[in-house]
C-alpha cells in the first residue's frame, strides 16, 4: 500500500511532537517544577501515530500508564496534556488526573490509566455502546506486553470477539513490564499469535515504522467500522528509557540492546526513508521540526502561567 | 395481587418492575451479567424481561465479572446506560478493581465531563446456608468509596423506587438487595413513584432507642422491637435504605429524640458501616446520647455451612432482643 | 492506746452519713455503752455507743457533715495523757479520710469552665446527654449515684433536678427576700429522691372506689368500747390495713413488686403505713398481718408509730411490704392519690370517713362512705388485677364483720 506525501509528513509531525513534548518533560521533571511521576513514551512514538493517523474525532481511544503519545496522537491540544502534567487548572482534567488519569472525552480520548490492562475491558463496552447506538465508532485499547498476561485482556477479548464488537487491541509490546522481560514472563511469546484462541485476526507490525502500524492499523479500523469485529495488532516496539523518569532502564537490559533499538529510531527511519524514496525532502522535515518547537515552547508556556486549581473545588465532580 | 386495596407483589419482582419500565422509557440502557437472558436470572431478578427486550439489551455473558463489568463501564462512559448483574456480590470482588478504580473515579478524573451511569446489582446475605463464598454482606466496602452510591433495599416497595432511582442517576450505584428477601412481599403501588437517595424511612417510631438496620436486618430489628415493645421498650427502627449517600441528619435526629442508638448488621462490626452511624451518634449528636452506641453485627467468622454454626454468627431476633435488653439496664 | 471510732454501717444500702450530734467532747472521759454520738443516715437516726471506755481524744466532722461509712470520725484513748498525741495523729489521718473524694476519678470534662467548677469530682462518670442536662439544668453530678448500671444518665439528672426543684420552691417569693437555704436533711433527700424516682420510673395507674362505712363505724365503735382496757385504741387505720392484707393474701399474685427488671413475689403480707413525725414521713412495716388480730394489728401500729416519732426506726423495721396504706382520713381530706414507695407495687389511700349522700334504691340517704384509691406500678400489674383487689377491699370494709373472723 502506497502512502501519500501529506499522510508521511502528518505521521512525522505527530512523532516528533511526542518525542519533543516527552524530552521537555523529562527535563521539567528533573528541574522539579512537575509533581507526581511521569512514564515517557520515547522511542513508542511510530504505534501512537501510526494508529491514530486512521481515527476520526469521535472514536474512542482508551490509554494505558504510558499514555502522553496517546493522548496527543488522539489530538488532545498540547497545551492541556502539559497543564494536566503540571496540576494546573487547565489541564484536560483540570488537574485532577496528572499524567496517568487525563481524560479529554471530547477529543474521544477516554483516559490515560494506572492500572493495566483495565481499559482492555472498557473499551470493548465502548465498543458495544457504539454498537448498540449503531454510532459507527471505533475504539481502540493500547496496552502492554504486561497487560496481555493478565485476566483483563482474556476476558475482554473474548466478549469483543462473542459480540463482534468494533474494537482494536493495540499490544505496545516493548519487550518489559516494567523490569521483567516478556522472556521470563511467559512462553507465549507470540502475543498476537493469541488473537486466534479467540478466532479474530491476529497481526504482528513492526513498532518503529509508522508506515506499517498506519497500514495494519488502517486496515484493523476499517473492518471494525464495517461492522467485521475486532482485531489484536501487536507491535514490535521498545521504550528508550526507563520504565518511568529516575528509573535508568539499565540494571535489567544491556546498553547494546538500548543502543541496537535507538538505531532503528522511529522518527529517524521515517525521515530517511522518505527522503531515500523520495517522498519529502529534507527542507519538508526540518519545517515540520521548527513548526514543532514553536508548538511545544507554546505549550510550555501555556502550562507554565496557567493557575493552579482552587482547592474549593477538590470535591467537585465526585457525585 | 391486590388486598386491601393495596398491590402486593414480591421483592424480587418490584425489581423486575423498575427494570421493565426504566428499559422502556430509556432506549440506552443495556443489561449485561450471567443468566439474565432467556433464563431470566438466577433469582429470577430479571423475568420476562428478554421476551420484551432481546440479546440486544439484554447481554447473557460467560462467567466473566472482570470483564462484563469493565465492559458495563465502558459502555457506560461512552454514551449508554448501563447494568451490570454479577448476581452475587461475592463475585463482584472480581471486578472491584473496574468499579473502585475506573467506574468511581472518570466522572472526577474528566473535571466532570465523562458521565458514568452504570448500576453494578448483586445480591448480598445469607440465605438457606449457602455458605461463606455465596453469602457475604460487602456494602460498607463499597460505600468507602467517594463516587460510588450504595443501595440496599429492605422492602419491595423500596426497591423498586431506589431502583427507578438508581437508572436515572449519572453516578454509578452499587445495588444490593439481599437473596433471601426476594420472594418477601410488600405493597407496591401500581403508580409511578421514586425514591430519593439519602432519605431514611422510620420503618417504626419510638421512643426510648433507635435501631438501625438494612437489608434483611430490618425485618429482624422490627420482630425484635415487637417483642420489646411489650417490655416497655419503645424502639424506633430507621433504614437509611442507602449506605451512601447516608443520612446521617437523619440518623442524628432520631437518636436526638431517643438518646440511644443500636446497629443490627449481618455484616461485620469491624470497620464497617456499624462504626459509620456511631460517627454520626459522636460527631453529630454526642450530647443526646444518654448510653453508649451499640452494635449487633455478624460475629467475627466467615459465615459457617452449618445451620448451627452459622445461626451462631449471625445476628437474629433472639439475639437482638437479649442484647438490646441488658443494654437498656446497663 | 488509740481506738478508733468509725462512721457506722447501719444497713445494706448505707453507704455514707453524718453525725447529728456529739455527746461527748473531745477530752472527756466516757465508759463503755455510753452514747458518744448519733448517726443521721438517709433512712434513719441512730445512737451509737462506745465500744471501750477511755477518753475522748478528737472528733473530727462536724455535725451534718457527710462521710463515707468506714470513715474514722473519732478516737478514744485508753488513758488521759494520751490524748493529745492521738489527736495529733488523727487530725492528720483525718484530713485524707473526709468526704470529698481527694482523687480525681476519670471524667471527661467537656463543659468547659463550668466542669471545672464542680468541686472534685463524681465516683461515676456521666452520658453525654447527662452532662448536657446537668450543665442546662444547673445540676452538680459530683457524688451522684445512678439508678442503673454504672452512669449516670438522664433519669438521674432529671430526678435530682426535680428535687431540687421541689427543694428550691419556697412559699416566699424570691425576690421578695433573701432565699432561704434550707438545710437538706439526708432523710429529706432520700425520701425526695426516693420518690422523683418511683414517680419517674414506676407507671402509675389509679383506680377509685367509695364504700359504705356504715357497718365499719359501728364495728370499730363496738371494738374500741370492747378493748377500752387496753392501751392500744383501734382505729380505722387497722380495719384498712386487715382489709389490705386480706385481699393480698387470697390473691397472691398482686402481692408482688419489680426490682431490676424482674417481677418477685413476697412470701409473707406484711404493710407499710405512712407515719408522720414532726419533720419527716416515715413507712413503717408491719409484718404478718393477715396473721394478726384486729388489736394486734393496733399494736404494732402504735409501737411502730412511736419509734418513729422518736426517730428509733431501724431499717428492718422499713423494709419490705409489697403494698403500704396512706390514710389522711384525720384531715379534711375527701380522697387523694399516693405516690409508690418503691420497690412496693401498690399504696392505698384513704380519705375520711364522713356522711355523704348515697342514692339507695331511688331515694338518696345519708351514709357513712369513704373513699379508697389505689395507685399501682403497671410493670406488675394490670387494671383488672388492681380493680379485683380493691374491690375486695371495698367489700370487706363493706361487712366488716368479715375481718375480725
Amino acid at each position: 500500500m502506497k502512502i501519500d506525501k501529506q499522510t508521511v509528513l502528518e505521521l512525522y509531525r505527530t512523532m516528533t511532537r511526542l518525542r519533543e513534548f516527552e524530552m521537555k518533560i523529562q527535563e521539567l521533571y528533573r528541574s522539579g517544577v512537575l509533581p507526581g511521576f511521569v512514564h515517557l513514551y520515547v522511542g513508542e512514538e511510530a504505534v501512537a501515530a501510526g494508529v491514530c493517523a486512521n481515527l476520526s474525532k469521535t472514536d474512542m481511544v482508551w490509554s494505558t500508564h504510558r499514555g502522553h503519545g496517546h493522548a496527543l496522537a488522539k489530538g488532545v491540544p498540547g497545551r492541556q496534556v502539559m497543564a494536566e502534567l503540571w496540576g494546573k487548572a487547565t489541564g484536560c482534567s483540570a488537574g485532577r488526573g496528572g499524567s496517568m488519569h487525563m481524560y479529554a472525552p471530547g477529543c474521544g480520548f477516554m483516559g490515560t490509566n494506572g492500572i493495566v490492562g483495565s481499559g482492555i475491558t472498557m473499551s470493548a463496552g465502548g465498543a458495544l455502546s457504539a454498537q448498540l447506538r449503531k454510532s459507527g465508532q471505533v475504539t481502540v485499547c493500547f496496552f502492554g506486553d504486561g497487560a496481555s498476561n493478565s485476566g483483563s485482556f482474556y476476558e475482554g477479548l473474548n466478549l469483543a470477539s462473542v459480540w463482534n464488537l468494533p474494537v482494536v487491541y493495540v499490544c505496545e509490546n516493548n519487550l518489559y513490564a516494567t523490569e521483567m522481560s516478556l522472556e521470563r514472563a511467559t512462553k507465549s511469546l507470540d502475543i498476537a499469535a493469541r488473537a486466534a484462541i479467540f478466532k479474530m485476526p491476529g497481526v504482528t507490525v513492526d513498532g518503529s515504522d509508522a508506515r506499517r502500524v498506519y497500514e495494519a492499523a488502517g486496515e484493523a479500523i476499517s473492518r471494525a467500522r464495517k461492522d467485521g469485529g475486532p482485531t489484536l495488532i501487536e507491535c514490535k516496539t521498545y521504550r528508550f528509557h526507563g520504565h518511568h523518569e529516575g528509573d535508568p532502564g539499565t540494571h535489567y537490559r544491556s546498553k547494546e540492546e538500548i543502543e541496537s533499538w535507538k538505531k532503528r529510531d522511529p522518527i529517524k527511519a521515517l525521515r530517511e526513508s522518505s527522503m531515500a524514496e523520495k517522498v519529502a525532502g529534507a527542507d519538508e522535515f526540518d519545517a515540520i521540526d521548527r513548526e514543532t518547537q514553536a508548538w511545544l515552547e507554546d505549550a510550555v508556556e501555556f502550562g507554565r502561567v496557567s493557575p493552579e486549581p482552587d482547592p474549593e473545588t477538590a470535591l467537585d465532580f465526585v457525585w | 395481587m391486590v388486598t386491601n386495596g393495596k398491590r402486593e407483589i414480591t421483592y424480587g419482582d418490584a425489581g423486575v418492575e423498575a427494570l421493565g419500565e426504566e428499559m422502556r422509557r430509556d432506549p440506552s440502557i443495556v443489561y449485561i451479567g450471567q443468566g439474565i437472558g432467556p433464563r431470566g436470572g438466577n433469582f429470577r431478578q430479571t423475568k420476562g424481561l428478554w421476551a420484551e427486550f432481546g440479546d440486544h439489551r439484554l447481554r447473557d455473558t460467560a462467567i466473566t465479572e472482570l470483564g462484563e463489568t469493565g465492559m458495563a463501564i465502558g459502555a457506560a462512559m461512552a454514551g449508554n446506560r448501563a447494568i451490570v448483574d454479577n448476581v452475587f456480590l461475592d463475585f463482584s470482588l472480581e471486578a472491584m478493581t473496574q468499579i473502585v478504580q475506573q467506574a468511581a473515579n472518570a466522572h472526577f478524573l474528566s473535571n466532570g465531563e465523562l458521565k458514568v451511569p452504570l448500576m453494578v446489582r448483586g445480591s448480598m446475605g445469607s440465605v438457606r446456608n449457602a455458605g461463606v463464598q455465596h453469602s457475604h454482606t460487602f456494602y460498607a466496602w463499597f460505600a468507602h468509596i467517594p463516587g460510588l452510591k450504595v443501595v440496599v433495599p429492605a422492602t419491595p416497595y423500596d426497591v423498586k423506587g431506589l431502583m427507578k432511582t438508581a437508572l436515572r442517576d449519572d453516578c454509578p450505584v452499587i445495588f444490593i438487595e439481599h437473596k433471601a428477601l426476594y420472594n418477601i412481599k410488600g405493597n407496591v403501588p401500581a403508580e409511578e413513584y421514586l425514591i430519593p437517595f439519602g432519605k431514611a424511612n422510620i420503618c417504626r417510631a419510638g421512643t426510648t432507642a433507635t435501631l438501625v438496620a438494612v437489608g434483611r436486618m430490618v425485618h429482624v430489628a422490627l420482630d425484635a422491637a415487637r417483642i420489646l415493645d411489650q417490655e416497655g421498650i419503645s424502639l424506633e427502627v430507621l433504614d437509611p435504605r442507602t449506605i451512601a449517600p447516608l443520612d446521617r441528619e437523619g440518623i442524628a435526629a432520631s437518636i436526638r429524640k431517643t438518646t440511644r442508638v443500636a446497629v443490627v448488621e449481618e455484616a461485620h462490626a469491624s470497620c464497617g458501616f456499624s462504626g459509620e452511624v456511631f460517627s454520626v451518634a459522636c460527631e453529630d449528636c454526642f450530647d443526646s446520647l444518654d448510653a453508649p452506641p451499640k452494635r449487633i453485627c455478624a460475629r467475627p467468622a466467615p459465615n459457617a455451612f452449618s445451620p448451627k454454626l452459622e445461626n451462631r454468627i449471625l445476628p437474629d431476633v433472639e439475639r437482638v432482643v437479649t442484647e438490646i435488653r441488658d443494654w437498656m439496664n446497663s | 492506746m488509740t481506738h478508733d471510732v468509725v462512721m457506722p454501717q447501719l444497713g445494706l444500702t448505707m453507704t455514707e452519713g453524718s453525725v447529728s450530734v456529739w455527746f461527748k467532747q473531745p477530752g472527756d472521759k466516757i465508759e463503755k455503752g455510753e452514747v458518744l454520738f448519733s448517726v443521721e443516715t438517709d433512712k434513719v437516726e441512730m445512737e451509737v455507743e462506745a465500744t471501750v471506755s477511755g477518753y475522748v481524744a478528737a472528733e473530727t466532722v462536724a455535725p451534718k457533715q457527710m462521710v463515707a461509712t468506714g470513715t474514722v470520725i473519732a478516737a478514744i484513748v485508753d488513758r488521759e495523757d494520751e490524748i493529745a498525741a492521738a489527736a495529733a495523729v488523727l487530725a492528720g489521718t483525718l484530713r485524707a479520710a473526709v468526704i470529698e473524694p481527694t482523687e480525681p476519678q476519670a471524667y471527661p470534662a467537656t463543659g468547659g469552665e463550668e466542669a471545672k467548677e464542680t468541686q472534685g469530682a463524681p465516683q461515676f462518670s456521666a452520658t453525654p446527654l447527662a452532662k448536657r442536662m446537668a450543665r442546662e439544668l444547673d445540676v452538680d453530678l459530683h457524688g451522684l449515684k445512678p439508678a442503673k448500671g454504672s452512669r449516670i444518665q438522664a433519669e438521674d439528672v432529671r430526678r435530682v433536678h426535680a428535687a431540687q426543684a421541689e427543694a428550691a420552691a419556697p412559699a416566699v417569693p424570691a425576690a421578695a427576700v433573701a432565699p432561704l437555704d434550707v438545710q437538706l436533711s439526708p432523710r429529706r433527700a432520700a425520701l425526695a429522691e426516693r420518690l422523683t424516682a418511683s414517680f419517674n420510673q414506676a407507671p402509675h395507674f389509679y383506680l377509685g372506689v367509695e364504700v359504705d362505712a356504715t357497718q365499719l363505724v359501728e364495728l370499730r365503735a363496738s371494738c374500741v368500747a370492747a378493748v377500752q382496757g387496753e392501751e392500744a385504741r383501734i382505729t380505722f387505720t387497722d380495719f384498712f390495713l386487715k382489709a389490705m392484707a386480706r385481699s393480698l393474701s387470697e390473691m397472691p399474685s398482686v402481692n408482688t413488686f419489680w426490682q431490676n427488671g424482674k417481677i418477685l413475689a413476697r412470701q409473707s403480707i406484711d404493710i407499710g403505713f405512712a407515719a408522720q413525725t414532726d419533720q419527716m414521713l416515715f413507712v413503717p412495716v408491719i409484718r404478718n398481718v393477715d396473721q394478726l388480730t384486729m388489736l394486734g394489728v393496733a399494736r404494732e401500729r402504735i409501737r411502730l408509730a412511736g419509734k418513729a416519732r422518736a426517730g428509733k426506726l431501724t431499717l428492718a423495721e422499713m423494709e419490705g411490704g409489697s403494698a403500704t396504706l396512706s390514710n389522711l382520713g384525720a384531715f379534711a381530706v375527701d380522697w387523694f392519690q399516693a405516690i409508690l414507695n418503691p420497690p412496693q407495687s401498690i399504696i392505698v389511700a384513704t380519705g375520711r370517713i364522713a356522711k355523704r349522700a348515697v342514692v339507695c334504691g331511688d331515694a338518696l340517704a345519708a351514709r357513712e362512705t369513704v373513699t379508697i384509691s389505689a395507685s399501682i406500678d403497671h410493670r406488675v400489674l394490670d387494671g383488672v388485677a388492681g380493680a379485683r383487689f380493691l374491690s375486695r377491699i371495698k367489700e370487706l370494709l363493706e361487712q366488716p364483720a368479715l375481718l375480725i373472723l
